[in-house]
């Protein structure tokens, strides 16, 4: 059995108070390992973003644990939670969320400068390795602007794994693909995942792109309903 | 391990450069203001310059020495300068060389109370009896003779304004009466030799200039001296001359027992302690200048950042701190501060250049208009003083930094999952 990663223990979330109270999560249990492809699925409201906005540290349980190798985080604060995310892990957005003033390749250099490393050449090579991992050499010098929203996607992708993260969030990631684009980006988000054993864990309403995971977790109402995993 | 301050000023200065028209007007605002600052240092150094050089060349000298009772002949009160003369001139004159500095050149005065009369009126002057070769070394008066030439024996120069109210010209005879220590009155007919446009109004007025033998004519032998005047090697900067003058004064004064030296900066006290009064009114102006300017980069900064309130999400995603999201911000305001200051400097250096190398010309704005302390014909030109442009500079960087703190603040306080959702 590979080791877990990251758990969460009996994590609820609420927003608001009294009559504007809602409560996002309930009572979650969760654990993840090393080098899965994990996805949350569930219509919209069921907590998935708010799920992954946990694990990524962006947001805090209003109860229970949240663990990173066995180690809680509760008592974090803000820039030791910044330390974590920088570490160890990475974030592919619906909406690609790529720097417009920066080119492909410097997108993709810049969790590398954001964690601290300072040989330009060594953060260049990383990055251009990664994108052509994501077949798009030929756009290392194109600013995000002149890319197309997969194309746009996949660099978001390089971005995410540039520091090589333990684990890899994506909140719908292809929820502004069309449907072959979407299939391929999962397709090689798998690759990757064979290929380096990061963990990844996406989101999606997608019935096609679910099929494509190792895990599903199904959320309703802030719970958890199912949680599948492939048989090995 | 987390991003340097190099990277974070990478990201800096590629948002500044993305929004190059707002970037731009709010330069040109710090721009405009810290070269008007220049700008106005500079004039009012010039007008200084240009009352102190005047001070020192037609009246004051760099430091004259005289008895500790002169000031009562100053207020008038003792006519019979016999009682306030120098002691002893020549022994003074002699032990100069060893305690001034090399360059420095020195002659006798002797300023006296007369009435001058044309024949049909008269006038009380200010007499000057002078060494006329020694004199042209120290004041430069001389060279302000417009018609005729400097004073020689029987021959005297007065201030135009005076040759005007008397209606002389040179050739004409003219009659000085003095008091005499006893208290009996004498008078010597003189020519007028020359008439000199004095750039001081009172010595254009009122000044009379004679030889020294000329003057022991009409007061008797000796000729009793009561000013020693110095003029001091020259310096670029005015400060660098009153602090001259005011430390070789010291010496002297330690020196000579029973003398006063009055350096140019005691002479011109008054006027100085104005002169700190200008500089303060120069500093509310670039005060206000840059308040301005605060209020645009403060605007172009919180723009900056509601506009990339996604992007400050991501960044803070991936692992941005807080603290290093603020820093980014005011690293922004401080580039806009820099660029502005920089323009600044350099279109204060093009209005200095002009303003020493044209100057702007008063005289005709002020006519015959007696200015106190300032020149006839005022022509003000600029000075260049380093410090003005680093103060500037510094000013404008400040500001903008300040601006942006808040910004700034706000900006490391956006919870990352709001900023996200953000559109």
């Amino acid at each position: 059995m590979a080791e877990i990663i990251l758990s969460l223990s009996d994590v609820t979330k609420i927003y608001g108070k009294d009559e504007t109270e809602v409560i996002a999560l309930k009572d979650i249990d969760l654990a993840f390992e090393q080098g899965e492809f994990a996805a949350v699925v569930g219509p919209s409201g069921s907590g998935k973003t708010t799920l992954l906005n946990i694990i990524g540290c962006l947001d805090s349980p209003t109860r229970g644990e949240l663990s990173w190798r066995g180690a809680p985080m509760k008592s974090m604060n803000r820039t030791q939670l910044a330390a974590y995310r920088r570490t160890h892990v990475s974030f592919v957005f619906q909406s690609y969320n790529l720097i417009p003033v920066l080119t492909v390749a410097e997108n993709v250099e810049m969790p590398l400068l954001i964690e601290g490393m300072h040989n330009r050449v060594a953060i260049r090579e990383r990055a251009l390795s990664i994108i052509e991992m994501v077949g798009l050499s030929d756009k290392a010098n194109r600013y995000p602007t002149e890319l197309s929203g997969g194309q746009e996607q996949r660099i978001a992708i390089a971005r995410a794994l540039v520091k090589k993260p333990s684990i890899v969030l994506a909140d719908e990631p292809t929820a502004n693909l069309d449907s072959h684009t979407a299939s391929e980006i999962i397709k090689l988000m798998r690759e990757i995942n064979e290929k380096t054993q990061t963990t990844f864990l996406f989101s999606t309403h997608d019935p096609h792109i679910m099929e494509l995971a190792q895990r599903v977790i199904t959320l309703r109402d802030g719970q958890i309903e199912h949680d599948e995993r492939e048989a090995p | 391990m987390k991003a340097s301050s190099s990277v974070l000023f990478r990201i800096a200065a590629r948002n500044v450069l993305r929004h190059r028209r707002r970037t731009l007007i709010t330069a040109i605002v710090l721009m405009v203001g810290i070269a008007v600052f220049i700008m106005f240092q500079s004039l009012l150094a010039g007008m200084d310059r240009v009352t102190i050089d005047a001070a020192i060349d037609y009246d004051s000298s760099s430091i004259s020495l005289r008895s500790k009772e002169f000031q009562e002949f100053n207020s008038g009160s003792d006519p019979l300068f016999k009682n306030i003369a120098i002691k002893e001139p020549k022994a003074i004159e002699d032990r100069l060389p060893a305690l001034l500095p090399k360059g420095s050149m020195w002659t006798q005065r002797t300023r006296f109370y007369v009435q001058v009369s044309n024949w049909i009126d008269e006038t009380p002057a200010l007499a000057f009896a002078v060494e006329p070769e020694k004199d042209k070394e120290v004041f430069k008066t001389a060279g302000t003779v417009m018609q005729g030439a400097w004073v020689s024996a029987t021959k005297a120069v007065i201030g135009l304004d005076l040759a005007k109210d008397l209606g002389v010209r040179v050739g004409n005879l003219i009659a000085l009466t003095a008091i005499l220590p006893d208290g009996s009155l004498n008078a010597i007919e003189l020519e007028v030799g020359g008439i000199a446009d004095i750039p001081l109004f009172s010595l254009s007025q009122q000044a009379i200039y004679l030889s020294a033998q000329d003057a022991e004519a009409l007061v008797g032998a000796p000729l009793p001296v009561n000013e020693i005047d110095i003029r001091l090697p020259p310096a670029l900067q005015l400060d660098t001359i009153v602090a001259q003058s005011d430390a070789a004064a010291k010496t002297l004064e330690k020196t000579f027992g029973g003398i006063e030296a009055i350096s140019i900066g005691e002479a011109m006290r008054d006027y100085l302690a104005m002169r700190n009064m200008k500089s303060k009114f120069a500093y509310i102006v670039v005060v206000i200048v840059l308040l301005i300017s605060a209020v645009g980069i403060f605007n172009t900064i919180l723009m900056s950042m509601y506009s990339r309130i996604r992007e400050i999400g991501v960044l803070a995603a991936y692992g941005l701190e807080p603290g290093q999201i603020k820093r980014l911000f005011s690293l922004e305001g401080m580039l806009i501060g820099v660029i502005g200051s920089a323009g600044g400097i350099l279109l204060g250096a093009v209005f200095v250049w002009w303003l020493t190398s044209h100057g702007i010309a008063f005289g005709g704005m002020f006519g015959n208009l007696d200015l106190g302390n300032l020149p006839k014909n005022l022509l003000i030109k600029g000075e260049w003083n380093p410090l003005t442009f680093i103060q500037g500079f510094s000013f404008g960087v400040l500001v903008s930094w300040l601006a942006s703190v808040m910004p700034a603040r706000k900006a490391s306080h956006i919870e990352v999952t709001e900023a996200l959702r953000f559109v």
